[in-house]
Formats: C-alpha cells, sequence, structure tokens
C-alpha cells in the first residue's frame, strides 16, 4: 500500500517533471555549489529580496483599500492609518519594509564592494544590483508622494521645479511630473502608476536578470590575497576550486533563511512599536504650513540639495546625480582584474570609507537641517534678555518681531540659518553690528530701510549685552545689572 | 541567455557531473531533445550551461562571423523584425501620446475672485485661496492654490506667488519684519518681492490682478519654473 503510495507520487512528478521541465529549471538554483567560505557575510541579497517581498506582500494589501484619486486619496490613507483592522499594521511594514530593503541595499553593495565581487567576470551583476538600487529609490519617492498629504505635493512641487532645470526639455519635464503646469487632479496618477506598475515591473525584471547572473558567474568566494583575479584563467581556476571544496547551495541556505527571518520580524515588530511618518495635512497646495522633507532614507540627498546653494547650484542639482549614477556604473569597468582582497585594495576601502563618512555627514547636517528658518521660535524670557524695560528689552523686542530670531537663536531659542548670536557681544562691536544690519549679506536681508535710527540704536544695544561673562554671577545679581542700565 | 535554459541542465542530470572540457562541441551538456540546427552554434557558445560551466568556451567569440550567412537569412530576420517593429509602433505612438499630450497641451487660465475689496485692509498682506475652476471633478482639494496678496493703494493690489523662485516652496510672510521667507533653504524677499537673502535667483513671481465688480480678482497661472 505504502509502496504503491509511494510509486504514484513518483510517477505523477516524474510526469509533472516531464512535461513542465520545471526541475531541469529551477533545480540547479539549489544545487548549484557555492563555495564553501560563503557565510554570514552573503546574506544581504537575499534578504533584500525578503524586504521586496514584503513589499509586494504588504504593497497589494495596502491597494485593497486606497483609492488613487486626488480628492479622495488623502482620506483613503487616513482610514487605512487610523481605523481599517490593522491598517495601521499594514502600512507600517510597508513603510519599514521599504526602510529596510533600502538599508540591506546599501549593506550589500557595501559587501560586494568591500570584497570586490564586482569583478571579472561579475560586471553585469554590479550593474544590474545598480539599476535595482536605482528603481528602489525611485520606488521610495514615489511611495512617499502617495501618502499624498502636504508633504507629498510639495514635494512633487520641489521636484518639478528641480526637473525645470535640465536644459531645453525640463519646462516639458516638470509639466510632465505635474501631469499639467500646476498640481492638479491628474498629478497623483503619475506616482500612482509609477509606484504600483511601472517601477515593480522594472524591479522584478532587473531582479530576475541580477539573479541568473548569479547562477550564471556562480557566487563569489571569499577575497583570497593568494587568488587575484585574472580574466584568461579565473573561470576556470573558479570551477576547478568549486568543484573539489564547493557545497550544493541549499546546504548553504539556511543561513539566509535565518536572516531573512530576522529582517521580517524586525519588520514587524518595527510597525507594531514604531509609527511611521505621519500622515499630514490634506494634499491643499493652498496650505502652506509645510516644509516638504523626505523619508529619512533620502535625507541625505537633500542636505547636498540645501548646502549646494552657490553659483554651482544648477551643475550640482543635475550634476550630482549624474556623476553618483555615471560613478556607480563604471566601477567594475574601473577595475575589473586584479586582487578582490581588502587588504590589496587601500585605495578602494579608503574611497568606500569616504563615501560613507560624507553620506553620514549629509545625513547628520539634514537631521539638524540648519538651513530651515525656524518659524515658531519660542518668546525670549525676560531671564535671557535680563531686561523687562528700556531700550534692552525694546531691541529684544526687535529682535524677535524683525525675524532676527527665525534665523539666529541666542542660547538655543530660535533659527540656526544663521550664526549663534548668543556670545556675539563678546565678537563684535557697535559699529561692527551696525554695518551687518544695515548692510546684511548674502544670506541676510539688509535691515537699513526697514529699522528706524532709534529702532537700530535698541537691537544693537540688546545685542552687545549677549556676553559671555556677565560682569555678575547668575541669579539676582545678574537680574539687577540690566536694571540698573535702564 | 536562451540558450541557457533551452540546452542545459537535460533531466536526470547533475550538477556534479564531469563535464568540464572547455571546447564541449555545440550541444551544450548533451541535454536531450536538442534540436538546434548547426548553423546557429554561434549563437551557444559562452555561457552554456550558466552556472556551473559559466566560462567554458570562451576561446571562441560569440559571432565568429556576420550575423546573417546570407541574403536567405537576412529576409527571414526582416519577415519577423518588420511587422514586429510595426506592432510596436502601432501601440507606442497612441500610448505615448495619451500619456504626453496633456502636459504639452497646457491648461486655460481665467479670473477667480477672492473676495471683496473691502475684505482687505490697505498695506496689509493676506493669503488668500483660489481655486483653480479648469481642474478635474475629481482633483479635490488639489486643485486649490494660495496668493499672498496686499492692498497697495485704493484701487490697487499685488499678487505673489506664493512659491519660491529657488525651489518652488511656499514662503511665509512675516508681517512685522515686513518680509517673505521661505522654510526650504532660508531664502528672504522684501514686501515687493525682490531677493533680499538667500538662494533664490528671481524675484517672487506675481499674478494679474484686476477689480471687477467689487471683487478682487485673480488670473490663475502655471506654476513659476525657474
Ligand atoms: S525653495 Fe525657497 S529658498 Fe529654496
Amino acid at each position: 500500500m505504502l509502496k504503491k503510495t509511494q510509486k504514484a507520487v513518483i510517477g505523477t512528478l516524474e510526469w509533472l517533471e516531464d512535461r513542465t521541465g520545471l526541475w531541469a529549471m529551477f533545480g540547479p538554483v539549489l544545487t548549484h555549489l557555492a563555495p564553501r567560505d560563503a557565510k554570514w557575510w552573503y546574506v544581504y541579497g537575499s534578504a533584500t529580496l525578503m524586504a521586496f517581498m514584503i513589499q509586494v506582500a504588504t504593497g497589494v494589501a495596502l491597494m485593497f483599500s486606497y483609492i488613487p484619486s486626488g480628492g479622495q486619496a488623502y482620506d483613503s490613507l487616513k482610514y487605512i492609518a487610523d481605523v481599517a483592522p490593522w491598517g495601521h499594521l499594514i502600512r507600517g511594514m510597508h513603510y519599514f519594509g521599504a526602510s529596510a530593503m533600502i538599508l540591506l541595499i546599501g549593506i550589500h553593495m557595501g559587501q560586494v564592494f568591500f570584497h570586490g565581487s564586482y569583478k571579472f567576470p561579475r560586471e553585469m551583476n554590479w550593474v544590474t544590483g545598480i539599476a535595482l538600487l536605482a528603481f528602489t529609490i525611485g520606488l521610495g519617492f514615489t511611495g512617499q508622494t502617495l501618502r499624498w498629504d502636504s508633504n507629498a505635493v510639495w514635494s512633487i512641487v520641489v521636484a518639478a521645479e528641480q526637473a525645470a532645470r535640465v536644459p531645453f526639455i525640463g519646462h516639458w519635464l516638470a509639466h510632465f511630473i505635474l501631469a499639467g503646469d500646476n498640481i492638479n487632479g491628474a498629478t497623483l496618477g503619475r506616482f500612482f502608476t509609477l509606484h504600483v506598475f511601472v517601477l515593480p515591473a522594472l524591479a522584478i525584471a532587473g531582479i530576475g536578470l541580477h539573479m541568473v547572473l548569479v547562477m550564471r558567474h556562480g557566487i563569489a568566494e571569499m577575497p583570497d590575497e593568494a587568488h587575484p583575479v585574472i580574466p584568461e584563467t579565473y573561470r576556470e581556476e573558479y570551477h576547478a576550486r568549486l568543484e573539489k571544496t564547493g557545497v550544493p547551495f541549499w546546504l548553504m541556505a539556511w543561513r539566509d533563511s535565518v536572516f531573512s527571518l530576522v529582517v521580517v520580524l524586525a519588520v514587524v515588530f518595527a510597525a507594531i512599536y514604531f509609527n511611521p511618518p505621519p500622515v499630514e495635512l490634506p494634499p491643499d497646495p493652498s496650505i502652506i504650513e509645510t516644509d516638504p522633507i523626505p523619508d529619512f532614507y533620502l535625507r541625505w540627498y537633500l542636505a547636498v540639495l540645501a548646502l549646494a546653494q552657490s553659483d554651482m547650484e544648477d551643475y550640482i542639482i543635475l550634476g550630482a546625480p549624474a556623476l553618483i549614477g555615471i560613478l556607480l556604473f563604471a566601477i567594475p569597468f574601473l577595475s575589473s582584474s586584479g586582487h578582490r582582497a581588502p587588504s590589496k585594495r587601500p585605495w578602494a576601502i579608503v574611497s568606500l570609507l569616504t563615501a560613507m563618512l560624507v553620506v553620514g555627514a549629509f545625513w547628520i547636517e539634514a537631521e539638524k537641517g540648519n538651513w530651515t528658518p525656524n518659524f515658531h521660535p519660542k518668546p525670549l524670557t525676560p531671564e535671557l534678555i535680563g531686561a523687562t524695560e528700556g531700550p534692552i528689552w525694546h531691541g529684544a523686542q526687535l529682535f524677535q518681531e524683525k525675524g532676527c530670531i527665525n534665523c539666529h537663536s541666542l542660547a538655543n531659542n530660535g533659527g540656526h540659518r544663521g550664526p549663534d548670536l548668543t556670545y556675539v557681544g563678546d565678537r563684535l562691536h557697535k559699529d561692527n553690528l551696525t554695518i551687518r544690519i544695515n548692510m546684511g549679506g548674502v544670506n541676510m536681508p539688509a535691515y537699513a530701510g526697514s529699522l528706524t535710527g532709534d529702532d537700530l540704536r535698541d537691537l544693537i544695544s540688546f545685542l552687545e549685552t549677549r556676553k559671555k561673562k556677565q560682569p555678575a554671577l547668575e541669579g539676582e545679581a545678574a537680574k539687577e545689572e540690566p536694571a540698573k542700565k535702564s | 541567455m536562451s540558450n541557457d535554459s533551452s540546452s542545459c541542465g537535460g533531466h536526470g542530470h547533475s550538477h556534479g557531473h564531469e563535464h568540464t572540457h572547455p571546447h564541449s562541441e555545440g550541444g551544450c551538456c548533451g541535454g536531450h531533445g536538442h534540436e538546434h540546427g548547426h548553423d546557429h552554434d554561434h549563437a551557444h557558445e559562452g555561457g552554456c550551461c550558466g552556472h556551473d560551466h559559466g566560462g567554458h568556451g570562451q576561446t571562441k567569440p560569440l559571432f565568429d562571423g556576420p550575423i546573417f550567412k546570407n541574403d536567405f537569412e537576412r529576409r527571414e530576420f526582416l519577415k519577423t523584425a518588420i511587422p514586429g517593429a510595426i506592432a510596436g509602433a502601432a501601440l507606442t505612438i497612441p500610448i505615448a501620446g495619451y500619456m504626453v499630450l496633456p502636459s504639452i497641451e497646457g491648461n486655460k487660465h481665467s479670473w477667480v475672485s477672492v473676495g471683496p475689496v473691502e475684505k482687505f485692509v490697505l498695506g496689509e498682506t493676506v493669503l488668500v485661496e483660489l481655486t483653480n475652476p479648469d481642474d478635474f471633478s475629481w482633483a479635490g482639494v488639489t486643485s486649490k492654490v494660495a496668493a499672498w496678496v496686499r492692498y497697495v493703494a485704493e484701487g490697487e493690489f499685488i499678487a505673489f506667488s506664493v512659491n519660491c523662485s529657488h525651489l518652488g516652496c511656499p514662503v511665509r510672510w512675516l508681517p512685522n519684519a515686513k518680509l517673505f521667507m521661505c522654510p526650504c533653504h532660508g531664502g528672504v524677499y522684501s514686501n515687493d518681492g525682490h531677493v533680499v537673502a538667500g538662494p533664490p535667483p528671481k524675484s517672487l513671481n506675481r499674478y494679474e490682478v484686476r477689480i471687477e465688480g467689487g471683487q478682487v480678482q485673480l488670473k490663475t497661472q502655471a506654476i513659476f519654473l525657474a
């Protein structure tokens, strides 16, 4: 009986294989030989794929409720976020899944670069990987716009304005992005279609090609100083070594499986315990209380653009992404042979560290966001001003009314666009202060026309008292001191 | 790559076989049911059997001669390719046109009332909302835009676009300082819209304004692009 069943099952499987050839096609994925030392360093690619699958699954789920209409998307998203059973969870998983995917791509790229795995014959593995990176970033940005809140519409305005700087076709491009000559009812459809159809299709095709290439060239070994890449002999040596010491892939795959599980659990837990970015004000372009910023993984690039302000700006806005893109695509062609071992590639490692530091530095700058004026500074307290009436008090009021405080801070009150003025009295004297306030600077308006002589005098007397060493110590003494003056 | 899947890894053919000779004959890996004619050998070289023999056969170039060996082949190729290309064009042109034309055609612009003259205070700058009447019925609040309107003198109004001339962020009016300030990168404009600080390259853009039947009216317009 048992034997009969066994026979029937095997017979069915054989029939299925004969008619479909599925095992012949996909069996080698499991059985091909992988280098014995492909261990925990190698789990990031499969984990990225897992993150992508989370995105597809949660994305499909979200689509059950999302309405891609300019007038209704916001409400439907509010419904998903606040009302729908488990909607908050699924939206969170989609957000944290996206974050995980971007981070994992970064780690995966870093590992491949660190180990020189992009070298001959795997140049196109790297190139398809960079294309996938581009699609993923595109998915990230378009996904943020589907939130269809004030941040989304203003991000699209900024994107259109950047596109408008492209020579010749800029304005047309901007209108194409906007689906008209301003934000309108058709704008959302573009981003929706890109996010839900076009980019996922490209990503799936790209992932397929990427994996075909992994199969074609085999999994790279851990770098070994003794085996630099010599294109003429590399393949034969690689296969010879694999035949000797390789292990069928499916015997190695448990690590990928375990790490992917960690990723899934991390995404689920993050979605439960943390909140995705809030759905902000409605997508009403007449609401101007907004400062469009992208989600954290794109924020460092915002800092690049914000800090690029100069005559070079146009070149940086358009040139920086082009240059980064070209450089990334070019990497395997700049050094396609020779050593893979990090110890023999000091300059590659220096470049990797530099890239990480630069991105990190921009990230920190972006978190500070110092180029943004502070529109809601706290009012200066009498303690900070050191007076409750008289010219110093009046100067402090002017400091707030005339907009100084939006860009300059005093003891951490105010903006950081301009220099901190907490101790400006130590640095600048009356004459310098007068000149600066009257004449302004590149990033500061000239106030000569908008302050009366008396106002200017009071403002300066207020600023002159901003000194590190108050004549008296803190406490009552400090309070008495200005009182004397007034 | 197509040759990989069609010709490799025939049935019962496990990866561990001894087949390591680099210059095996055209039919890779000896998979059965392999019927490609020998004319097409060239398309089967490097890359046969993908993964475990990826690089073998490198010494023989992929294309060792003209792609089409004779007029017959060329004609056969064109017989396939030309209908395909026409089909592609027949599909692409309407689709691309549908996607692109609306953004070339441009939008209609018209005068929109933003309130009676009495509502405005002489010398003050206020935020007004206007709804683009040309927008789709499903646009909802997305068809709204804002403008900063100042009542300059009897019968005279100025209306500024809220979009910063730098990268389009909405500028805010600081009434005491009499400045427009941009939240994105700190561009600052004077009360007449001139740049006084920061990155913006140009003055604030303006709307056309008129007074019609006691109503202040603005003409909708395209977003200002640098
Ligand atoms: S967008 Fe206004 S300063 Fe950059």
